[in-house]
């Protein structure tokens, strides 16, 4: 290790310094940000006003005003003008309660070519705002790869050239982490953020954010993960970013009433302790416990989302898993977070690759990761999602997009769209994982094939129909992406409300706005179009809260409290949203109520679908799904679910079964899924104040409070 | 190592374990600061008597390793180091990582003897374990 | 026939509330049970007879994505 960072040392050239008297955070915010140009080096400081505050918030709102700003509608993600903007959120960095460390990225991403936004812990976000910023704004590209230091405690921020090697984040963060810190305890005071070579070579390239694990002795990964942003990083010649702040404390956030955060902390960790074991034991597996329950419940993705279970599930079923994770290890991305989700394999040692043979640590699998990389791929073995995993990390590149665009190319191959001549000998049918493996690394290290499948499954299609004479119309069906997107790793087709949860998104089919597969398949507590149209606003509203201030959205239901048993409204956990208003009230010093929460996610939400309107896309047509989402493409999907398909072509649509070939009952079903996932799009829209085509009508932003002269201009052209 | 055992049937409530704890840690007579707190119980019980055992249950989920076993045995925490999260607390399987609202940090017995020096009854006591 | 979160299924002579959930596959270690209304709790499912033309609420305590 100590060769790399001599190299490193000795090889810094400062190209822009910048010195400042760091912000005394008032109230959870610093009340300035930082704006970094890489072209011209222009490194300044800019004011948060109070209308940020009180329309923007931060996080999330923060990253959509400055980027709103800096770009105009023709701009393109690989122009100097695009800007990646992080900012963390007035609640981030309170060291208290569970989930508290996150901060949001937003970006114009190279697959949608629209607004990007994604969330991402670790501990660069709270040591930023501590070191005097709520929001960092990149813009421009430098000539050559830079690493931009934000130096907290001595009040710094360098651009500098360093001689390193930006392919590998685990090692890139590791050496970076080393270099800035005075001490082994002393490396807890700095977060790199990184990508890898994939970053370089596909659209899908995530940033890494470390927090260093002094137990383990090493950083760790957390992942923006959606969306390309690393390729935009990369695509400026960003190496890495460097924060170090060393003098966290529990009220680092000046807060208005610490009182009542240590208390609504100490409630919750208590809550953790007592009840984790025997509900989701996400301090045992992560989300990885989600696999066994998936399964069971057909929604687990497999063979490109065509099934929802597996007879070999078992071999990457939760229990699997589980025994792979270190135990008992604080394994919080931010100080505080007894739920202790982000799980680790120590000591894996990959069989192929560039770090083969060498002992690393895996961050994950995620649910994500074992779903994506392995079931929808029809690999069940644990060994193969751990090593995919790490080696999607390590190249930078997004674990779920990885997954769904493997599985589009598998079920492509299969059909013979594209064969070995044109795969390059890898025999990508469902299950090969040595062939997935191998394109896996030719993705990160951009050669071959994995060129190709960097694109994202919407130019895929578009490759393998012009290049290859694919059929438009099948690959349109089964490539899941919307808005350019790929989907994230769960079966909507029997649910409806989350079709609409997933294509009725701002950014694409990230489950981070809405997950009510259960509510609507299984508990049935969504029967109406109104009730699913009432949680398509509830639901993204409410857990677009949580990136407007710092926070994880797992503490608020990912364990449950005693008080939910006698509630009305079990799924929304009522107690805990409680609890968040109460920790915003105490961090600001306001005084919102569950009403007023809500409002200021509608704010954020409806400014970011008109940013997409002013960038071509954000109507109606692109809230389409692929048919594949919303029910049966082919006929051996209609005959995995005969029974329940038929009853419902008997009870639903009213068409006797009885004597119709498969091919006639696909269709059926297909023209009255259609026309009903269409029917969603009108009552969510009519509830979410839109038009019928989706736009923001004029009263609603008014309402809001966001009917700025420049919105308006936007959404009157659109009307 | 030494621990603050305990015989709760001696125990008056009278208070002065907690005043001399919490007066020499925290300049202030309240029995909230004190890391050792006694707690009356209803239809003539005992007192119960809370104070650290040093089990060490808390060192495993600090996140910064501001809690260390000293060479006599006894859990301390590394103020220096702590960040305030109270994930000991919540961990604590005695309730005795104690917090209160004036701090930032938790507190917590570390077998200083004092309180047993000033117990009239031996309710209190340094016991070998 | 019973209905189980508005599914209806033949009903059973040997319906406790354990059976049921086996019956419609319901594994889930988190649910709460309603049997017409009232809460039935985990330790009772495999006593608690469902009768027929029951209305059966089970609720899946789970968090997802």
């Amino acid at each position: 290790m100590s060769g790399p960072i001599e190299k490193m040392r000795s090889s810094r050239k400062v190209l822009a310094e910048y010195h400042y008297e760091p912000a005394q955070i008032e109230r959870g915010y610093a009340g300035k940000t930082l704006y970094v140009n890489l072209s011209n080096h222009k490194i300044e400081a800019k004011d948060v006003t109070q209308q940020m505050k009180d329309i923007f918030i931060g996080g999330k709102g923060f990253g959509l005003w400055y980027l709103w700003n800096a770009i105009k509608p023709e701009t393109k993600w690989n122009d100097p003008e695009n800007e990646i903007v992080i900012s963390p959120g007035p609640i981030a960095g309170i060291t208290q309660y569970p989930g508290s460390g996150k901060s949001l990225v937003v970006t114009l991403s190279p697959l949608t070519n629209s607004i990007m936004d994604s969330n991402v812990g670790g501990f660069f976000g709270p040591y930023f705002k501590f070191s005097g910023w709520d929001a960092l704004e990149i813009q421009g590209k430098a000539d050559k790869d830079v690493v931009v230091f934000i130096d907290g405690d001595q009040g710094k921020v360098t651009i500098e050239e360093v001689d390193l090697d930006p392919s590998a984040s685990h090692l890139l963060s590791e050496q970076l982490t080393e270099l800035m810190a005075d001490s082994e305890q002393d490396k807890k005071n700095v977060s790199v953020v990184s990508s890898g070579s994939g970053a370089e070579h596909t659209r899908v390239g995530i940033l890494n954010f470390s927090f260093y694990d002094l137990r383990r002795k090493t950083a760790r990964l957390k992942q923006a993960g959606r969306g390309g942003i690393g390729t935009v990083f990369r695509d400026k010649k960003l190496a890495a970013l460097v924060v170090k702040f060393s003098s966290l404390s529990g009220k680092s956030n000046n807060p208005a009433d610490p009182a009542l955060i240590a208390k609504t902390g100490v409630k919750i960790t208590r809550e953790i302790n007592k009840f984790d074991d025997t509900q989701f034991r996400m301090r045992q597996i992560g989300t990885a416990n989600l696999m066994t329950p998936m399964n069971d419940y057909d929604l687990l993705p497999v063979h490109n989302f065509k099934y929802g279970s597996h007879k070999d599930a078992v071999g990457i079923s939760s229990e699997v898993l589980r025994s792979r994770f270190t135990q008992k290890m604080p394994d919080g991305c931010w100080v505080g977070c007894a739920l202790s989700c982000c799980k680790a394999v120590d000591d894996y040692v990959p069989k192929t690759g560039p770090f083969k043979g060498e002992k690393v640590l895996v961050d994950g699998p995620e649910y994500e990761n074992a779903a994506g990389l392995g079931a929808n791929c029809g690999i069940f073995d644990a060994d193969y999602v751990i090593e995919a995993n790490f080696y999607c990390d390590t190249y930078g590149i997004d674990t779920i997009s990885t997954g769904t665009i493997i599985a589009f190319i598998m079920e492509c191959y299969e059909k013979g769209i594209i064969n070995k001549e044109i795969t390059g000998g890898l025999e990508l049918n469902f299950g090969n994982a040595e062939a997935a493996m191998e394109l896996i690394h030719q993705m990160g290290q951009g050669r071959g094939f994995g060129k190709i499948a960097g694109q994202g499954v919407r130019r895929l299609k578009k490759i393998f129909a012009e290049e290859y004479g694919g059929d438009p119309a099948f690959m349109q069906d089964i490539g899941m992406e919307n808005k350019g997107l790929e989907y994230s790793q769960y079966q909507a087709k029997e649910s409806l409300a989350q079709q609409g949860g997933y294509a009725l998104t701002n950014k694409g089919p990230q489950h981070d706005e809405a997950w009510l597969i259960f509510m609507d398949m299984v508990n049935n507590q969504l029967p109406t179009f109104e009730k699913k149209a009432e949680a398509l606003h509830y639901f993204p509203m409410f857990r677009t809260w949580f990136g407007l201030m710092g926070l994880c959205k797992l503490p608020w239901n990912d364990i449950i409290p005693e008080s939910n048993a006698t509630s009305d409204s079990p799924e929304k956990i009522p107690e805990h949203v409680q609890n968040y208003v109460d920790l915003f009230n105490a961090v600001t010093g306001k005084s919102i109520d569950k009403d007023e929460m809500i409002r200021q996610s509608e704010r954020v939400y409806n400014f970011q679908r008109v940013f997409n309107l002013r960038m071509g896309f954000g109507t109606r047509e692109h809230d389409a799904a692929p048919y594949r989402a919303l029910g049966p493409v082919t006929e051996e999907e209609y005959e995995s679910r005969q029974e329940r398909y038929d009853k419902q072509l008997k009870e639903d649509v009213g068409i006797n079964p009885e004597g119709m070939s498969t091919a006639d009952k696909v269709a059926a079903m297909r023209k009255y899924r259609q026309e009903r996932y269409e029917t969603l799009i009108d009552v969510v829209y009519k509830r979410r104040g839109w038009t019928e085509n989706g736009v923001p009508k004029l009263e609603h932003l008014k309402d809001l409070g966001i009917d700025f002269p420049e919105v308006v201009e936007v959404v009157k052209n659109n009307l | 190592m030494k621990i603050v055992g305990t015989n709760v049937k001696e125990c008056t409530l009278c208070g002065a374990c907690e005043t001399t704890c919490s007066i020499f840690y925290f300049k202030e007579d309240n029995r909230m600061k004190s890391a050792i707190q006694v707690e009356e119980l209803p239809d003539n019980q005992s007192p119960a008597i809370h104070v650290c055992n040093q089990c060490g249950d808390c060192i495993a989920v600090c996140p910064v390793l501001a809690i260390k076993k000293s060479k006599s045995g006894v859990v301390i925490i590394n103020k220096k180091l702590c960040v305030g999260c109270f994930n000991c607390v919540g961990v604590c399987p005695t309730g005795t990582m104690f917090w209160h609202e004036d701090l930032t940090e938790p507190f917590k017995c570390i077998s200083c003897a004092r309180c047993t020096k000033e117990c009239p009854t031996e309710a209190i006591f340094m016991q070998e374990v | 026939m019973i209905t189980v979160n508005g599914k209806q299924i033949e009903w059973e002579e040997d319906f406790t509330v354990e059976r049921v959930l086996k019956a419609m596959n319901y594994t889930f270690p988190k649910i709460v049970v309603r049997v017409n209304g009232e809460v039935v709790q985990q330790s009772k499912w495999s006593e608690f007879k469902v009768p027929d033309g029951a209305e059966v609420h089970a609720h899946h305590l789970i968090a997802g994505g």
